[in-house]
């Protein structure tokens, strides 16, 4: 004859039944939160959306700034004094710039958009070596900074030409090819100078014909 | 219970699917063509600036070239600086960039007087004063748009008597432009009075000279190495039917003039010497001192290439080199 379950017979598969449903959504959780994706952003040490915005923003500043005929970039990286070393009314040569404001339309841009909003930046001029295996060359324009891991970078570049000149207010009519890219005469950083005709401009002549170079300004914003 | 728990564990796994697809495609959706779409967008403005930059110059490097040979100088220096943009963009990462010259779509004429001498046309052993560079006005020539027209005065040579430029459009309007040195012919300035059917008859204007030259830009109305300004060429719309210098003699120095027609079978690009409208015949040669034509390209065809591991763009550009 078999015996009737009775209420403690009950109770222990509802307990049974408990556990079992408790391992199975367990285990489900377990494997849900295995299985996300890891991103960029999951660490939250980078916020993706952030950069986006940043990287946005430098690159239309540089389009604003460089997307016009009357070539205000090209007169940014030729708006150099030879008695400082540097650009003109900037700090020092080391820094450029640093954090004071850049000049015109482009450093008014930077202000609005990075300075008001507490991000840094650094510019910098890169440009081709008169001689090809050297690799390219760079000067700081506005330094401010080692940039963080998580900094966005946006360029834009000019072609600059023979017959174009200096653009800072003491500068000369001489021409770009005419100047000397040494700092100092016959110094042991160029050896081979030869001579020192109308002063001191970091940018060589570095192709054949009427193009002088191919610079390119690129900001570092973190 | 363990219904539900089984129903609870399969909307779990099935959200985590769902989580996981958003987040994978917000990562690696289109986020490498957006970034690269700002920088295609530089390198085809900029290129297109540096062609346009190129072809101007050496439309004016040497005015005996012959058409073939300003077509090869410019593919020649495009090449170049197509050589030096693909070694900038190779310097910040994996992209390959090129710009090569097609062909000229369009050809124009370089009315130049290239050394020092009176505004004057030389025939024969004399000299007319009272002439035309541009003349269109018969019927088998077309009216030409005016790309360039430059002035480099030599003031030292110029008389304080007026000489007198005038240019009249398709449309009849004109403007007259007179020149002379002040100070009676001894001053340090070139006087420039403006009049014509486009202008309220402004005052006279005294554009400033340096080492004795003063350059004009009689398009845009400035002077290049002054702050004066006065009414340009630019006021009246073109086509332009005539420019005609009467009394050339009063005014010493150089110009340079393009327009967009030229010496083909298709296109007359015509002058009056004094003796009625003709076709001008007079081709550059070195150490011509009189007033000559050259042939420069007014519109030509660039292929522009950017390729990346994300983006592959090729297209090809008309660049019009002078802006009537």
């Amino acid at each position: 004859m078999r015996r009737q379950p009775d209420s403690d017979d009950r109770g222990q598969a509802f307990t049974l039944e408990g556990i079992i449903s408790a391992v199975i959504v367990l285990t489900a959780l377990l494997y849900a939160l295995q299985a996300v994706v890891i991103t960029p952003t999951t660490g939250g040490t980078v916020d993706q959306g952030v950069r986006s915005e940043l990287q946005r923003q430098a690159d239309d500043i540089l389009s604003i700034a460089g997307g016009d005929d009357d070539g205000r970039m090209s007169e940014l990286t030729r708006n150099w004094s030879q008695s400082r070393r540097t650009f003109y009314g900037a700090v020092n040569p080391n820094i450029g710039f640093g954090n004071q404001r850049l000049p015109g339309e482009f450093g008014t841009l930077l202000n609005e958009t990075f300075d008001s909003r507490d991000r840094q930046y650094n510019v910098v001029m890169r440009y081709l070596p008169k001689n090809a295996s050297k690799g390219i060359q760079q000067t700081a324009i506005a330094a401010r900074g080692t940039p963080s891991d998580s900094s966005v970078t946006a360029t834009y570049r000019v072609t600059l030409y023979d017959n174009m000149t200096l653009t800072s207010p003491t500068a000369g009519s001489a021409e770009l090819w005419q100047y000397d890219t040494c700092p100092t005469v016959n110094g042991d950083d160029c050896p081979d100078s030869e001579s020192y005709q109308s002063g001191y401009y970091p940018v060589p002549n570095a192709v054949d014909g009427a193009v002088y170079n191919v610079v390119e300004i690129r900001v570092i914003v973190w | 219970m363990l219904v539900g728990a089984v129903t609870l564990a399969i909307i779990i796994l099935g959200l985590s699917v769902v989580v996981n697809t958003v987040l994978f495609t917000e990562n690696v959706g289109t986020g490498e063509a957006r970034v690269e779409a700002p920088a295609i967008e530089e390198f085809s403005f900029e290129a297109q600036k540096s062609a346009r930059s190129l072809m101007l110059r050496l439309n004016a490097a040497d005015r005996t070239d012959t058409l073939p040979e300003v077509n090869t100088r410019i593919s020649d220096q495009i090449t170049t600086y197509s050589d030096a943009a693909a070694r900038s963009y190779a310097s910040s990462g994996t992209v390959f960039v090129d710009i090569a010259y097609n062909e000229s779509l369009d050809e124009g004429t370089r009315i130049v007087q290239g050394t020092d001498r009176k505004f004057t046309y030389p025939d024969g052993g004399s000299n007319v004063s009272d002439w035309d560079p541009v003349n269109q006005g018969l019927a088998s020539r077309n009216p030409a748009d005016l790309g360039w027209m430059i002035l480099n005065v030599d003031l030292r040579n110029t008389s304080g008597d007026q000489a007198t430029l005038q240019i009249t459009s398709e449309a009849g309007e004109n403007l007259e432009y007179q020149f002379n040195r002040s100070g009676g012919g001894n001053g340090p300035e070139l006087r420039v009075d403006v009049s014509g059917s486009a202008v309220s008859d402004p005052d006279p204007v005294a554009c400033g000279s340096v080492s004795g030259r003063v350059l004009l830009d009689l398009r845009t109305g400035e002077a290049f190495s002054s702050d004066c300004t006065f009414d340009g060429i630019n006021e009246i719309d073109g086509p332009y039917e005539r420019i005609r210098i009467t009394n050339g003699d009063n005014l010493a120095g150089q110009y340079d003039i393009i327009v967009n027609e030229n010496d083909s079978s298709s296109e007359v690009i015509g002058y009056d010497d004094g003796s009625g409208p003709k076709a001008w015949d007079r081709d550059c040669t070195s150490g011509d001192r009189g007033p000559c034509i050259s042939p420069v390209v007014w519109q030509g065809q660039i292929d522009l290439t950017y390729r990346s591991t994300d983006v592959n763009f090729a297209t090809v550009r008309n660049i019009t080199v002078y802006d009537p």
